[in-house]
């Protein structure tokens, strides 16, 4: 084992962890706003990406409008959400519970719709972030191009997402909202606006994200389900389902452990290590390894 | 009133009874007949024309009523039009006499002499023609002055069509087969329906969506037995849907002819005499590709990269019984799961193992990942992947990344056999679109299965069954016959992708 094969797995590992890392960043968004977990959180990557599929590959609007037009399509579905999911289970008297069996049905729904409408078959993304095989090479390690497009969104949407929850009115209402939702709206902030938002950040959030990870996931079923939507989970919960920073922390931890164990244990046992890690973490530190957002109770 | 209606039934009867002349069923004869003598044999039975046949603007003509009998075919004569008309099987000739224009199957025809009414008060009429057009060989011997006249058999001809089932993937994880599997189906029964179907009868076959899904298999399974009453099924195609359904096409005494491949369909393991395999097996493939990487790129270092489903797992275990028969050790397998996008840890470690030969055991999208990360960390070996490797579903994902693999593959449309050829020719005239594993087997099977049918003589199953074990037939995969382990054909390609097709290194066997 010499030093840049060690370089080369953990700029894979923490590729791969920054994307779980951003999938985390959607559950924790609707966590830290209206304390809900969407378990069909992962759907909105899925969506995202073949809705940009179809923008730019089939309808040839280009980059930009195809981007945009997928993430205000996502940012719509998130509003929809909340209209059409939580507000009739609040009204008939349902709580988190009944929130998440929902979510975690519309899940299954959107996978079987994607299935019908596209096939099964995984589809190659455009290569709007590069060529698959085009690599940048820095001294014995090689680094595919699309990874540095994701270091840098996860960079510009934590960046964004620290400023705005925590130096912004916005932010402030949000976590109002969520510590105590009548003295909120007694202080005179508007819930209902603030609601909205959340459903429509945490899906557009997911939806650059599995824009973003097409390259890697190619267009298929996998962004819409399984290990990356698990692993979305795990990174929110290590950030404490509250903490953006910690949440992407958790991401690069979870895909650096997995790298690992694989280079000096075994690739059979790969999953398996990787989610004893995370049982071990959670109880041991059940509030998040890496949450520094005090959270008053 | 009510006498009179009995009347009027009991003459219908009659007219009924009379009106119907029965139509020999043409069993074959040979007829001959020598000019100038009334002496003539059928099927060596002499008998005595009421006039000679005789010679005009050389050719023979004989007595038009004689003629029509002794091939079998019913006779008509219209006193208006002085016509005479032959009906055999779906042949129907009208002659006008003192015409040379003929009329054959509604075609217009000339003839090289008119029918005509002798002095004698006979209608005579060409003998080659009549014999010919109905279908009949012709033999001329100058020595003896005989015509011989030879008509074959008529095949049992079934009016009703014959229905059989194909149940593939059209939605679900194997979306892409399902259509290859109707392509390749609908093509030999769309090709066979306009040569004149089988033994007359039309072919008809109805299509249902398995989703690769066992449980779904089974429905469409039981539809086609019960309802449909399919004479054969072909599909599913998936291996894990077969083995979930193919009890039920025993029970039912249906014969199931798939494309799916796991060695766990093999006769020795299902013991079902109604379940038959239409290509060549995931076994055979696994130990084609040891073998090329043995004998032919002579490597002696093999690491792998493993899938982890069944696909997987069973091609891991013929492998490693393979490379031990040829004393091999596999120095590094690396798994991976279905769905993981990131193996630099796995290409790392089979790199440092010191490999001389990568040997993929993964699906589609799994063999892209690999092989975009073999690319970045520049392992610079041969890669010689399964057959998932060897299709679009992997090199559209893959790109660049996929130019140099090579892959075993049950099918290779770039194939220059003249039968191949042929059939990608006609299919993407058909449907727009190159052929891909598995539709050369469908189109292959459909044919078999006509085969069977004829040689079976019955529609009946339990007769197709039989027979499908013991017909030949060359098709697209070159001979297909039933072997010990139910399998048609062990055919398979290794081939070497350039970035655009996959080229032929060789073809076994």
């Amino acid at each position: 084992m010499v030093l840049s094969d060690l370089l080369q797995n953990i700029i894979g590992g923490v590729t791969v962890g920054a994307t779980y890392g951003l999938i985390g960043l959607g559950v924790v968004f609707l966590w830290q706003s209206i304390e809900r977990i969407n378990f069909a959180n992962i759907s909105s990557a899925m969506l995202a990406a073949y809705l940009f599929y179809t923008f730019y590959t089939q309808l040839h609007l280009g980059f930009l409008v195809a981007f945009v037009v997928s993430i205000a399509i996502i940012a719509a579905y998130g509003l929809a959400l909340r209209h059409l999911v939580l507000e009739p289970i609040n009204r008939h008297g349902g709580d988190k519970l009944e929130f998440v069996v929902a979510t975690l049905m519309l899940c299954t729904f959107w996978l079987s719709v994607v299935k019908v409408l596209y096939g099964g078959i995984a589809k190659p993304f455009p290569p709007v972030f590069g060529e698959a095989t085009s690599f940048v090479q820095i001294g014995s390690i090689s680094i595919p191009s699309v990874y540095f497009w994701i270091f840098f969104v996860v960079l510009v949407l934590v960046l964004v997402l620290y400023v705005l929850l925590q130096r912004t009115m916005i932010g402030k209402m949000f976590r109002a909202t969520a510590q105590n939702k009548e003295m909120a709206s007694l202080v005179g902030i508007n819930v209902g606006m603030t609601t909205s938002l959340a459903f429509m950040l945490s899906t557009s959030i997911v939806g650059i994200a599995g824009i973003l990870l097409a390259p890697i996931y190619f267009v298929s079923l996998d962004l819409g389900g399984g290990p990356i939507g698990v692993k979305g989970f795990a990174a929110a919960v290590m950030g404490g389902l509250i903490d953006p920073l910690g949440t992407i922390l958790g991401g690069l931890s979870i895909g650096l452990i997995e790298n690992f164990s694989t280079l000096f244990i075994s690739s059979a046992y790969k999953d398996v290590i990787s989610f004893v890690v995370l049982v071990v973490v959670l109880v041991w530190k059940p509030r998040g390894i890496f949450n520094w957002t005090t959270k008053g109770d | 009133m009510k006498k009179a209606l009995v009347m009027l039934m009991v003459v219908a009867l009659f007219a009924g009874v009379l009106g119907f002349t029965p139509v020999r069923a043409a069993e074959g004869a040979i007829v001959q007949i020598t000019i100038g003598s009334t002496k003539a044999t059928i099927n060596s039975k002499a008998v005595v024309l009421d006039q000679p046949p005789l010679i005009e603007s050389g050719r023979t003509l004989v007595p038009f009523r004689f003629i029509g009998e002794a091939i079998g075919a019913q006779i008509g004569w219209n006193p208006a039009k002085k016509s005479v008309s032959y009906v055999l099987g779906n042949k129907n000739i009208v002659l006008t006499i003192g015409s040379v224009t003929a009329i054959v199957n509604g075609v217009k025809t000339t003839l090289d002499v008119a029918p005509k009414i002798l002095p004698t008060g006979r209608t005579v009429v060409p003998i080659r023609f009549i014999s010919e057009s109905i279908g009949a060989k012709v033999d001329w011997n100058a020595t003896t002055r005989m015509v011989t006249v030879t008509v074959a058999a008529a095949k049992p001809s079934w009016s009703t069509p014959i229905k059989i089932v194909l149940s593939a993937p059209f939605t679900g994880s194997g979306s892409i087969l399902g259509t290859y599997c109707k392509g390749g189906a609908q093509l030999a029964v769309d090709e066979i329906n306009a040569a004149g179907g089988v033994n007359g009868a039309k072919l008809d076959l109805i299509t249902y969506d398995d989703q690769a899904n066992a449980s779904t298999a089974a429905t469409v399974v039981r539809r086609a037995l019960d309802s449909d009453k399919a004479v054969a099924i072909f599909g599913p195609n998936m291996s894990a849907a077969v083995l979930g359904v193919h009890a039920l096409a025993q029970q039912a005494k249906v014969p199931m002819l798939v494309g799916a491949t796991s060695p766990s369909l093999r006769y020795d393991t299902t013991h079902n005499d109604y379940l038959f395999r239409l290509r060549a097996d995931d076994g055979v493939k696994v130990a084609q590709q040891v073998k090329y990487i043995v004998e032919i790129l002579k490597a002696k270092k093999p690491g792998i990269i493993l899938g982890s489903d069944d696909y997987c797992t069973s091609a891991l275990a013929v492998a490693k019984q393979a490379f031990e028969k040829y004393g091999i050790k596999i120095v590094d397998i690396e798994s991976m799961k279905e769905g993981d996008k990131d193996v630099t840890a796995q290409v790392t470690k089979l790199k440092n193992a010191g490999i001389d030969v990568l040997v993929g055991l993964t699906h589609e999208p799994e063999a892209a990942v690999v092989m975009l990360k073999v690319r970045q960390l520049k392992l610079a070996v041969p890669i010689v992947g399964f057959s998932a490797w060897g299709v679009p579903a992997f090199t559209d994902l893959a790109g660049d990344a996929a130019i140099g693999v090579i892959s075993v593959q049950g099918f290779n449309p770039a194939d220059t056999d003249p039968t191949v050829k042929k059939f990608v020719d006609a299919y993407k005239a058909k449907w727009g679109m190159e052929p891909s594993d598995p539709a050369q087997c469908y189109y292959d099977g459909v044919y078999l299965l006509k085969k069977a049918i004829e040689t079976a003589g019955s529609t009946d199953p339990v007769k197709i069954d039989e027979a499908l074990k013991t017909v030949e037939y060359t098709g697209v995969q070159g001979l297909m016959k039933c072997d010990a382990l139910h399998n048609f054909t062990n055919i398979c390609y290794i081939s070497q992708f350039n970035g655009k097709t996959w080229k032929v290194i060789s073809k076994i066997p």
